[in-house]
């Protein structure tokens, strides 16, 4: 494997994220129920399903360029729900918390 | 009644707020569920800052055996009273008691105790009221579940209707 750059950012990327997967699943006991929860629950599977994205970077070469674009599609797309998500969660927390 | 004292329930005190057994008045539940056996007289007036005859139902509760010095070891409980149902109370402050006993029922006593507290600190007005009755219903929504908020609002709002 050749080193590169997009080879380092590529391997950060897979361990920032798996650090993510281990703190979203740690975390739900911690977590309380009603919308907190249910948003939890989403982005916990959001996580995994980016993990697995990116746990398959290095098979991307293999992959047809159609296939790969709908993959890149699908993870900004599920990249922007999660944010929407998060965002909205970070309000309805803020909400409560000035009251 | 000195404002260094510092009040714990009672094993009395403990078993009515889980069972109602001596059927206590809803204004003494509620100074009773504010009792922490941490708080002293004078942390318990800056929490129920509304509640003017607080000390009164402070006596009352001591009386009644349902709370005691933190201080003292032992406490014999005195036969079920009648202390604390005077009835004398606002028809807003009784509202205010049953929205507290109704979020209580509905989510529980350890979410009913911050709601307590919370209700504690607002005026008897039916606008404090009803912001108070919102904020419990967003906060249950957040971290409890959508339904039971729902069950708080509806009930709430039917409490405030018969203002």
């Amino acid at each position: 494997m050749e080193f590169s750059l997009t080879l380092v950012l590529d391997i950060a990327a897979v361990a920032v994220m798996l650090y993510c997967l281990w703190s979203v699943i740690s975390q739900k006991k911690n977590i309380p129920g009603g919308k907190i929860g249910t948003k939890w629950n989403i982005l916990t599977g959001l996580v995994i399903f980016f993990s697995l994205g990116y746990l398959a970077m290095p098979f991307f070469s293999e992959i047809s360029p159609e296939v790969l674009r709908l993959i890149i599609s699908a993870v900004f797309f599920f990249g922007a729900v999660y944010v929407l998500i998060t965002i909205n969660l970070l309000k309805s927390i803020i909400k409560v918390l000035v009251q | 009644m000195e404002l260094t004292t510092v009040l714990k329930k009672t094993v009395k005190g403990i078993e009515e707020l889980k069972t109602r057994k001596y059927n206590l008045s809803q204004a003494l539940r509620m100074v009773l569920i504010l009792i922490d056996g941490k708080s002293d007289v004078a942390a318990l007036k800056k929490k129920a800052i509304s509640l003017a005859e607080l000390e009164d139902y402070l006596k009352d509760l001591v009386t009644g055996g349902y709370i005691q010095d933190q201080n003292e070891f032992t406490h014999d409980a005195p036969a079920p009273s009648t202390v604390g149902k005077t009835g004398n109370e606002s028809p807003t402050t009784m509202a205010k008691w049953q929205i507290v006993d109704m979020v209580r029922d509905v989510v529980g006593a350890e979410f009913g105790e911050r709601a307590t507290k919370r209700f504690m600190e607002i005026d008897d007005t039916r606008k404090a009221l009803s912001k108070a009755l919102d904020q419990c219903f967003e906060y249950i929504e957040l971290t409890i579940d959508s339904k039971k908020a729902k069950t708080v609002k509806l009930k709430g709002v039917d409490i405030l209707k018969k203002l």
